[in-house]
């Protein structure tokens, strides 16, 4: 009795000072932020874009006549939705970066991320701290106010469709892309497509590439045995129009990737010439087919990102981390609401900053009202009296949250922080407007990636456990037996 | 020479020639400790299965260690960690083993300090395991340098940055320390040096020595009763084991050992396998990059409260740091600062219980404000409670005590 008592008094002193080091630190080093937000909210309080009567056959039109100056659709084998040459940067001069593909674009942003984004893209991933947002469209007060917070601002790389092309225009463009996207992309694409523009995953050294691209390559062999003794013509003729698109796409995929391997000034000569290639330019269907079967390499230096990180650090202000460990020093949970806005800023620190300035005002006041006929000695001894002055001096308290969302928590005073212009900066990582599902999708290629050994050390770990359960009763056993003839 | 006969097994053959039982015996079965004890008398027993563990697994984790500043990342995050089979299994232990050897550690301390087992005698236990407590805390400072993490970074960036208070040579001394005038490949080579060669040994020679040091003032029991050990032992010899206060080392005092240990081996490896975060710091699975300085840099929890000595005094980092060398070696004057004459369990010497309370609550305090980010009322807290543990230690502790004394001890 008495030695578990004394295991009590000890097991309580270890966990208070357990509560203490862990979890009350780690809550006062990561005060509460806004809520992850995955319907995008804030854009539709700029405006809603119906996106329920989009017509994809416009939005095409459209597509071609005002996004493909720099942007392709490799997964298309219509040449003009690819005519550019994809390994260009734009905007050519001062710093910019290679415009995405947008082929799966539908399929991992979200649908009113991608409209609002279209229609102001620096709105939407939330780099206003930064860049000049658009201020079409406003009159009067706004527009002063607008223009007065672009002052100083770099432009962003891609142009606002704000006041170009309407609502409705930008919602056809966005149906457009969810129809052409693929249904399904395995974990690693939807990292490659969301996230490697920038950020290397160097420990991807394509060992996972089996297990990520199984159902890609079990669709491939079906087909192989379909196409068994059959030459190309009746192979093709033999195919539904479900498989036919498939193979188109492994065609188009086929041409990206010789796309790839080449360089920008190879492409200038050549990229037309490869847009117009057909199957028979690849040895047939079935070769290209053989051909799409993907067995990664060993690759030694891993994942890198597709832009140059020099181009990165000019267009955003700092070289992206590499992501290979991320999951481990982040946890599920933080990368999640860090991926989902990586703009958050703690509230508390909102609300310091609106205090701050509440007070600076005030302080400034009392400037401009000293006598003008002050000495310079006389005057700087009051500016440091008066900047000694805080909040409780001057009986400021943090005002009602009255400009908040109705959705916002009252706590979350990012409206009236940004209509001060004091909103504390985030990260320099733009928001990527990634679906729940795919940025689920991206976690879990980042726990392939930096916790691979996961599920043999949830397994492993019950059978040490076990081991030991069971060498504690040999041992208790052993020890009353010893001890029969001590007591 | 001795006369050698024909051997009747293997353990003759050895006995004959090392005298095997007669080392069998005075290190096992004639070495005796008292049977009033309770599980807190395992604590020794535990932390030399903890150490063991540590050296496994830390020579299974030097097959594959690369200690450059280019190399030493990925070597451990990337090769032990996903490529290596069951590399996770060795990282994991070693981290968690680490940890856990210091909870330990405060726990074998401080039963110590409760019963009263530094004093009259057995100063040289508490000073070879104090000393130890030392040698650890270098060897487990050392060893978080090798992944070359933010936080191995910065925390060494910080901590040999505390050399530089020394007067007149402090600058010099920092220099010399890391080998360069910053964090850099030069300081993880000699850090690596010393904590997988000249630690561990000296640290080995150390244990030896704090076994030693128990041999002839024995080990306290839970009255501290003050014991014949050998007409204890006559009688236990004569077959009155259930009269006879003491008991043999091996195998009646480690078959409860060994219990035990089995039961924290449960403890152990459901943290190694599930929560491993406290022992394993997400931020240091973030390379090092000495252009990024982490938002809160703080040492492991082992080390928090001396750290929170050191922050406390925040308005001089001088005495600060004055204070902050004090609290390193204050436990060592522990016999000394103590003027009572008494070995008692703390329950039956009131002063000196309240002192122990209050030294328990202050450590505790330490500990958690050292973590936290020093803002508002917390400066003033640690700044209290760092004051408190030098006159706790200082001026509580000895006129507790030397009122004890007078009393007549009883």
């Amino acid at each position: 009795m008495r030695e578990f008592k004394i295991f009590i008094i000890v097991a309580f002193i270890i966990g208070v000072m357990y509560y203490g080091v862990e979890p009350l630190a780690h809550h006062a080093m990561h005060p509460p932020t806004a809520q992850s937000d995955y319907e995008f909210k804030d854009l539709k309080e700029l405006g809603a874009i119906d996106l329920s009567n989009g017509n994809a056959e416009n939005g095409k039109t459209l597509f071609a006549d005002n996004c493909t100056s720099c942007h392709t659709l490799n997964s298309q084998l219509d040449d003009t939705l690819n005519a550019r040459n994809p390994k260009t940067v734009q905007p050519a001069v001062n710093g910019g970066v290679i415009p995405p593909d947008l082929s799966n674009a539908g399929l991992i942003f979200d649908s009113q991320f991608l409209a609002h984004f279209i229609k102001d893209p620096v709105r939407a991933v939330r780099l206003e701290s930064k860049f000049e947002v658009s201020c079409e469209g406003l009159e009067g007060e706004a527009l002063d106010k607008c223009d007065a917070t672009n002052n100083g601002k770099e432009s962003y790389p891609m142009n606002a469709f704000n006041g170009m092309i309407s609502d409705s225009d930008i919602a056809d463009i966005v149906t457009y892309l969810k129809s052409i996207a693929p249904k399904h992309l395995s974990n690693k694409e939807v990292f490659v497509e969301a996230c490697s523009r920038c950020h290397s995953a160097v420990y991807d050294k394509n060992q996972y590439d089996s297990m990520f691209f199984a159902q890609h390559n079990a669709k491939i062999e079906s087909l192989l045995k379909q196409s068994e003794s059959k030459k190309d013509d009746a192979f093709l003729e033999s195919l539904n129009s479900e498989d036919k698109a498939f193979l188109d796409s492994l065609l188009a995929a086929t041409k990206a990737k010789e796309k790839e391997g080449l360089s920008e000034a190879e492409l200038d000569n050549s990229n037309d010439e490869i847009n117009k290639k057909q199957f028979a330019d690849y040895g047939g269907a079935i070769a290209v087919l053989q051909n799409s079967l993907i067995e990664s390499g060993f690759n030694k230096d891993g994942l890198h990102a597709a832009t140059n990180a020099d181009l990165i650090k000019a267009y955003l202000g700092n070289t992206p981390p590499d992501l290979s460990m991320m999951i481990r020093a982040k946890g599920h949970k933080e990368l999640a609401a860090f991926i989902n806005n990586p703009q958050k800023v703690p509230l508390i620190d909102i609300k310091v900053a609106i205090i701050g300035k509440l007070v600076k005002d005030k302080q400034n006041e009392e400037k401009q009202a000293l006598p003008e006929n002050l000495s310079d000695d006389e005057k700087k001894a009051k500016y440091k009296e008066i900047g000694a002055r805080d909040a409780e001096y001057y009986g400021i308290k943090l005002p009602e949250n009255t400009m908040k969302y109705s959705w916002q928590s009252n706590d979350d005073y990012t409206n009236m922080a940004k209509d001060m212009g004091v909103m504390p900066q985030g990260k320099a990582m733009p928001r990527v407007g990634l679906t729940e599902e795919a940025e689920e999708q991206v976690i879990s290629y980042l726990e392939t990636l930096g916790d691979s050994k996961k599920a043999q050390r949830d397994s492993l770990g019950l059978w040490i456990i076990g081991f030991f359960v069971l060498l504690s009763v040999l041992a208790y056993m052993w020890k009353s037996k010893i001890w029969r003839d001590l007591h | 020479m001795a006369h050698i006969r024909k051997a009747k097994s293997l353990g003759d053959w050895f006995d004959q020639r090392l005298s095997t039982n007669k080392l069998f015996e005075v290190m096992m079965t004639k070495y005796w400790i008292p049977k009033n004890i309770n599980w807190l008398w395992a604590m020794g027993v535990v932390l030399t299965a903890l150490f063991t563990l540590l050296v496994v697994s830390g020579i299974f984790l030097l097959m594959y260690y690369k200690p450059d500043e280019h190399l030493a990342y990925d070597s451990v995050n990337y090769t032990i960690m996903q490529e290596v089979a069951f590399g996770w299994l060795w990282r994991h232990i070693h981290a968690v083993a680490a940890s856990m050897v210091f909870v330990i550690i405060y726990i074998h301390m401080f039963v110590a300090i409760y019963y009263g087992s530094y004093k009259r005698g057995r100063e040289m236990i508490w000073i070879s395991g104090m000393i130890l407590f030392v040698i650890f805390s270098a060897e487990a400072f050392s060893g978080y340098m090798l992944p070359w993490g933010q936080m191995s970074y910065w925390a060494a960036a910080v901590i040999t940055n505390l050399f530089g208070g020394i007067p007149l040579i402090g600058s010099d001394v920092v220099e010399w320390v890391r080998g360069n005038y910053v964090v850099a490949d030069s300081t993880l080579t000699r850090f690596f040096m010393l904590h997988v060669f000249l630690l561990p040994v000296v640290i080995m020679g150390a244990i030896a020595a704090h076994f030693y040091a128990l041999r002839t003032p024995h080990v306290n029991n839970q009255d501290g009763e003050e014991i014949d050990f050998e007409a204890e032992a006559e009688k236990y010899m004569a077959g009155n084991k259930k009269e006879a206060k003491v008991i043999r080392f091996w195998p009646d005092f480690l078959c409860k050992d060994i219990f035990i240990i089995s039961l924290f081996m449960i403890l152990f490896f459901a943290l190694a396998c599930y929560h491993f975060d406290f022992a394993m710091d997400p931020i240091n699975f973030e390379r090092a990059n000495q252009l990024a300085t982490p938002a809160h840099i703080y040492p492991e929890w082992y080390f928090l409260w001396s750290y929170e000595v050191l922050r406390g005094i925040f308005f001089s980092a001088n005495l600060g740091l004055i204070f902050f060398g004090i609290a390193q070696v204050v436990f060592l004057l522990l016999p000394w600062l103590d003027r009572s004459d008494v070995v008692k369990p703390a329950h039956k010497r009131p002063g000196f219980l309240i002192f122990f309370i209050l030294l328990i609550i202050d450590l505790i305090v330490l500990t958690v404000y050292g973590k936290l980010p020093p803002d508002g009322n917390a400066k003033y807290i640690g700044l209290a409670a760092s004051v408190s543990f030098l006159v706790l230690l200082f001026i509580v502790l000895p006129m507790v005590t030397m009122a004890e004394n007078k009393k007549g001890g009883e």
